[in-house]
């Protein structure tokens, strides 16, 4: 192989990692939900307000740090009212989901417009810096991949391994798997269900909120309109195509994440027509959810 | 109690849905200083009866994708500031948030009497604009962005958006050095091509013959972080320049050419300043210039019904180098002065068709 095949693959790689992060936070906060009996619809509108408050945070401090948690904060604000909703009120699920999602696109054009006048797009900010490890940046393909590592990816790498133990190897797992699978056994037993699933939702806010600021802050430094684009609604489908569980969602974002990065190097050759090389992100994960194996969570279809 | 909490927490959402739709209007009400008592557009309603503070009223319906779009919105609106603050024209401003509210609020503005002349935005309106026209043969009716020519009370303003794009593709010709030109697309149709990928590669290639044009598509006009991986890939695929023309999403090339370095050509309003270093100059429609000069000649009573083409001669396009740390040598500078007066003069053809793109290439060959 010559080197520039080899910089080709690297690329590839490289762009499948930056689609894999949101996605796969988007993913196990749908994990958190899901596990405790809520289809966590509101994903999309929690990612797109913690971006806006990533750069707004941001934009006030020049510290991207500062904006990350205050684009948290304001995540985890918008998953509790959705938890308010939904449990206190038993509202259904997927109508909470859909307001808040169409709340969430107003109010960040609302706010869009308030602070720098423009419904469109924010001000640059300051992003955070990738980590550079220079000393492997001439290694072919690893270097094109981890020579610059957004701190996120460290942060949903670590938590994926700290979710793993928490789900199959804690109380608290055990428990919150009772209580989506059968919250009246879970209340006999003494679990307080309500206060479960509200902890699981906070939880699932940060992890959102994680993954829409990592679009907004480390991504592209600036906030757009939408810029969410439906990716909450990707990981949540992630989440169900890994059986709600972090080694099903690694794989379902590396796979989603493959797809989209190779429709983007495969548009505009070979003359294939452009709407179906980008049909095939979500042609190949329909088709991996079709041959993939039964749903071992023991969540039951009813839930949706 | 429950109950009344969970009411008032569906009536907050319901409020704010609408205060994304028509809150920003009123935010701007009061941005652009006041000729006169009453502003009208602090009422969202078309319907509202208006005190006639002003001899000449207008009133302009933007396209869906409403105020803060950095495009025509945006463009035309600030015609309509320049329109009230130098010609002391009244103006009524109505966003609308979806397609269907189109013919509703075109009647409603018609019956009312009050305007002198009702302004619809982008081609989306044109359907419903003919229909209310036809149903009041005495209002007058403008649209930017269309080509409907043949009704006594409309006048249609096109801006050519493929000049604008020959332009665009002549600066990439002229600073590429691997001769391959990326643009990233929002999403694709016939009139992407058309209007833009077809002009675009004809004026690469009328001063650089071995440029080659390609072009990828995020499939959205808001997904930035997509906008950034297409623009990633283009890079790798040795495009040193790269044009945007997909609204949002194009704001992640910019980010893109920051980390790679190589240089970008903004579309469709000042992009400069995204990132100075490396973005070569913008193109720029001139919706603004266009809704005044119409307002002006309607006032003098002199507006022609028919279409209007804005191209380079008539000030609705161009491009500007504004906020860009880009040197552009002083050769470029005139052969660009020199292309454009061309293009005026009919002797350079800008193509709008797959099927004009040879001809047209063979025949701007050597100017």
């Amino acid at each position: 192989m010559d080197a520039q095949m080899l910089d080709n693959i690297g690329s590839l790689l490289a762009s499948t990692v930056n689609i894999f992060i949101p996605i796969t936070f988007a993913a196990i906060a749908s994990c958190f939900s899901a596990r405790t009996g809520i289809i966590n619809m509101a994903l999309d509108g929690i990612m797109l307000v913690s971006a806006f408050f990533a750069v707004y945070g941001s934009y006030l401090t020049g510290n991207a740090w500062f904006g990350l948690g205050l684009g948290i904060v304001a995540g985890v604000a918008i998953a509790l009212f959705f938890s308010v909703i939904t449990i206190k009120f038993r509202c259904s699920q997927a109508l909470a989901g859909l307001g808040i999602n169409m709340l969430a696109k107003g109010l960040t054009i609302v706010l869009l417009q308030a602070i720098w006048n423009a419904k469109g797009k924010s001000a640059i900010v300051e992003g955070i810096d990738v980590i550079r490890f220079d000393a492997i940046a001439g290694v072919p393909i690893l270097g094109s991949i981890f020579a610059q590592i957004p701190p996120l990816l460290i942060v949903l790498v670590a938590s994926l391994a700290l979710v793993q133990v928490v789900f199959f190897r804690t109380v608290f797992g055990l428990r919150m798997h009772v209580t989506g699978e059968n919250p009246v056994a879970a209340r006999s037993l003494g679990i307080k269900v309500e206060r479960m699933q509200y902890v699981c939702m906070i939880i699932s806010g940060v992890f959102a909120s994680l993954g829409g600021a990592y679009l907004s802050i480390c991504d592209v430094s600036i906030f757009s309109r939408d810029m969410v684009a439906g990716r909450g609604f990707i990981g949540m489908a992630v989440a169900i195509f890994g059986a709600n569980q972090p080694v099903g969602c690694i794989l379902g974002g590396l796979l989603f994440g493959f797809a989209q990065s190779l429709q983007y190097r495969l548009q505009g050759g070979a003359g294939i027509p452009t709407q179906l090389v980008q049909m095939m992100p979500y042609v190949l994960t329909l088709v991996a959810l079709a041959f993939s194996k039964k749903d071992t969570s023991g969540l039951t279809e009813s839930r949706l | 109690m429950k109950k009344l909490i969970a009411l008032l927490a569906a009536v907050l959402m319901m409020l704010s849905l609408l205060a994304g739709c028509s809150g920003p209007t009123q935010g701007q009400a009061s941005e652009p200083p006041a000729g006169d008592t009453a502003a009208p557009e602090t009422t969202p309603s078309p319907t509202v009866e208006q005190p006639a503070a002003q001899d000449f009223k207008v009133a302009i319906v933007l396209a869906t994708g409403g105020l803060g779009d950095g495009s025509y919105n945006d463009s035309v609106y600030e015609g309509f500031v320049k329109a009230k603050d130098e010609l002391g024209v009244d103006f009524q401003l109505v966003e609308p948030a979806e397609v269907a509210e189109l013919q509703g609020d075109f009647v409603q503005l018609a019956k009312s009497g009050e305007y002198d002349l009702i302004f619809g935005v982008g081609y989306e309106c044109e359907e419903y604009v003919v229909a209310t026209a036809e149903q009041f043969p005495d209002q007058k009716f403008v649209i930017m962005d269309s080509t409907v020519a043949d009704h006594a009370n409309i006048t249609s303003v096109q801006i050519s958006g493929p000049q604008m794009c020959f332009i665009s593709g002549v600066i990439a010709g002229m600073y590429t050095k691997s001769n391959k030109i990326g643009i990233m697309g929002g999403v694709e149709g016939p009139a992407m091509v058309a209007r833009c990928i077809v002009p675009f590669t004809a004026g690469a290639k009328l001063v650089n013959a071995d440029a080659e044009v390609v072009v990828k598509y995020s499939g959205s006009w808001s997904d930035s972080s997509a906008g950034k991986e297409i623009a990633l890939a283009l890079y790798q695929e040795d495009c040193d320049v790269i044009m945007p023309y997909a609204g949002g999403s194009g704001l992640g090339v910019f980010t893109a050419a920051q980390e790679k370095g190589f240089y970008v050509i903004g579309a469709g309003g000042n992009q400069n300043s995204l990132a100075p270093e490396l973005t070569i100059a913008s193109g720029l429609f001139f919706y603004g210039n266009m809704a005044f000069y119409c307002i002006q000649q309607a006032m003098a009573g002199t507006l022609e019904s028919g279409l209007k083409q804005a191209g380079l001669a008539e000030n609705g396009v161009g491009y500007t180098t504004e906020g860009s740390n880009v040197e552009m040598s002083q050769e470029n500078t005139d052969r660009l002065a020199d292309i454009k007066q061309k293009i005026i003069d009919g002797v350079i053809i800008v193509p709008e068709s797959e099927d004009a793109l040879e001809s047209a290439i063979a025949n701007n060959a050597g100017h």
